[in-house]
């Protein structure tokens, strides 16, 4: 329990010094750092241009997707909800979907990336609106599923009506999520808004804890309940919008970083939440350098690397964890 | 000394009241039984008093701001959650949210602890206790919060006899130091021993409020919980049974 931090922290350092140095170009570890620090030459200009933001974004999707998971399972008091459930990552989808569909994501770099967040934002007041302002988790996760259901629908119809098969398949692999060939710019752009959205969550611990014991209590004990949950909307758009945007949608991180780190924090909510952050980082990274060494000449796709880690690894978990699931 | 009060308070579902113009008070020293039929309205007039419900008129609790009123007044709900396999220290331990010092905390924490028999329990994880013991650990989290006011929506349902005895005794014993406490409870001999006053409530209304003498009448038993019952101050105590139905 004590040791966790220091494990995480290490790990995570360590995996993000693997992700820099592994890659096709395969120079000694001392030439690339020379290299990362001065930019000089193409071993430079692959350390920073390449290497260093994709990451730097894999941190920031890493510690978006668990932050947010962890604290939406503590709000909504479910083991199994994640952050997709709130329909944000379908929403953010849908706006890049839209723009390959429609060519905007060709008329400038960052359309694509902007197409997402604007269409998350745009999830997040629908949500708003039908959850309304005092609804319980319950109607949460309804207008979640709903926006979610219509943001598929919507992104099943761009991909029927693209124009040629380039643009479907074009659709298709960005909806898989990937970090590769990102610059420092879709870092720039993404970081403010997911500084922001880990802000927002990051306040939420003392309610996350309160929650523990059910609403009313939660409310009994000073919580307000209609502003937590509109922090938590918000912040989860902003930190999972950002990130969808700049990665596509990545499943799995935020469901079973969580139920993974649970048992290490005293299942204390507001302490799984900064566990779950360094976790997520340390999984998205770790996912992303097997995605390079797999198939090196390849494009293997770190969302399916994901799901193909996540998945069974969620099954083990409900395996072990059965008896305590009511 | 009035710790709390009710002032003409409605609640309304629709256009039906729940809660139709309740009017009293809790002293310091009081440990008010809640009493009446399903559906009399027990429940809502608690969370109404505490501000979880909207409400017409006023309850004292609400006039306060939330971390105030969570300062003045801890809530016990009927329903039993504890969401995650978290200890028994640590869930107790949420009952000092936003309160005072680490040392003062775990102080409170252990006092609660103790008073509802849980030392041996604290590092055994709260969801794998049987319920009783679930509730024993949620009373423990309401007493820590240390308030001069308790509120608790059948404390004593699904507790086995020697915790429901030992529970009041508790709530007894807050009251004797001065607190307030407001307990529903359907288990009308425990409230005849242990609670100082009765309020009892019928289709949203208080029909009789004072001491169990007053208010566990027989015209008040056959009149709003259709039954005939034996009432005896023994010398064990005050012994009180329902017998049979009213035709």
């Amino acid at each position: 329990m004590k040791l966790l931090w220091p494990f995480l922290i290490v790990v995570l350092i360590l995996t993000f010094a693997a992700s820099i140095l592994i890659g096709q170009a395969n120079a000694p570890i001392a030439d690339s750092l020379a290299a990362l620090m001065t930019g000089d030459g193409p071993l430079g200009r692959i350390m920073q241009d390449i290497r260093l933001p994709r990451a730097l974004l894999g941190v920031m999707v890493g510690v978006s997707l668990g932050l947010s998971g962890a604290a939406i399972q503590g709000y909504l008091r479910n083991p199994l909800a994640e952050p997709g459930i709130i329909g944000i990552s379908g929403a953010a989808s849908l706006g890049a979907v839209v723009s390959l569909q429609t060519g905007f994501a060709a008329v400038f770099w960052l359309a694509l990336p902007l197409s997402a967040l604007g269409s998350a934002f745009l999830a997040v007041l629908i949500i708003l609106a039908l959850a309304g302002p005092r609804g319980g988790s319950l109607t949460l996760i309804l207008a979640g599923i709903a926006v979610s259901a219509l943001a598929g629908a919507l992104t099943s119809l761009a991909l029927n009506l693209s124009p040629n098969p380039y643009a479907t398949y074009e659709i298709v692999f960005w909806m898989m999520g990937s970090l590769a060939d990102r610059s420092m710019d879709h870092v720039w752009l993404a970081l403010p808004f997911c500084l922001v959205g880990w802000v927002m969550i990051a306040s939420l611990g003392p309610a996350l804890n309160a929650l523990s014991l059910g609403e009313d209590t939660a409310a009994s004990m000073g919580i307000n309940l209609t502003r937590s949950r509109l922090i938590l909307i918000i912040g989860v758009a902003c930190s999972v919008g950002a990130v969808t945007a700049v990665s596509g949608a990545i499943g799995f991180v935020g469901l079973v970083v969580p139920h993974i780190l649970r048992p290490f924090v005293g299942a204390r909510p507001s302490v799984l939440v900064w566990a779950s952050a360094l976790g997520g980082a340390i999984m998205i990274l770790a996912a992303d350098i097997l995605v390079r060494i797999v198939l090196p000449d390849g494009d293997l796709k770190l969302g399916v690397v994901m799901a193909l880690i996540g998945a069974p690894l969620f099954l083990h978990l409900i395996y072990k964890t059965r008896g305590d699931l009511q | 000394m009035t710790l709390f009060s009710y002032d003409t308070l409605s609640v309304l579902r629709g256009e039906c009241p729940v809660v139709d113009h309740v009017s009293f008070k809790i002293d310091a020293g009081d440990f008010i039984g809640l009493i009446g039929p399903n559906g009399a309205g027990k429940t809502t007039l608690m969370r109404a008093g505490l501000g979880l419900l909207a409400h017409t008129g006023v309850s004292t609790l609400t006039q306060m701001t939330p971390q105030k009123r969570a300062r003045t007044a801890a809530w016990m709900p009927q329903q039993r959650e504890i969401a995650w396999a978290m200890s028994v220290r640590d869930v107790i331990r949420l009952g000092r949210l936003g309160a005072g010092n680490a040392s003062e905390d775990t102080r409170a924490v252990d006092t609660a602890m103790d008073r509802m028999g849980l030392t041996s329990f604290a590092d055994r994880i709260a969801t794998h206790l049987s319920g009783g013991e679930q509730a024993r650990v949620l009373i423990a989290r309401a007493l820590a919060q240390d308030t001069p006011l308790l509120f608790a929506d059948e404390p004593t349902a699904s507790l086995d006899p020697e915790s429901q005895l030992s529970t009041m005794d508790v709530f007894r014993s807050l009251a004797a130091d001065g607190r307030g406490v407001m307990a529903s409870i359907h288990d009308l001999g425990l409230a005849a021993r242990y609670c100082t006053k009765l309020a009892l409530m019928h289709r949203g209304q208080l029909v009789a409020f004072g001491s169990p003498t007053e208010v566990l009448t027989g015209d008040n038993l056959r009149h709003v919980f259709k039954v005939h019952a034996f009432y005896e101050h023994t010398i064990d105590g005050p012994v009180f049974q329902p017998l049979s139905v009213v035709s």
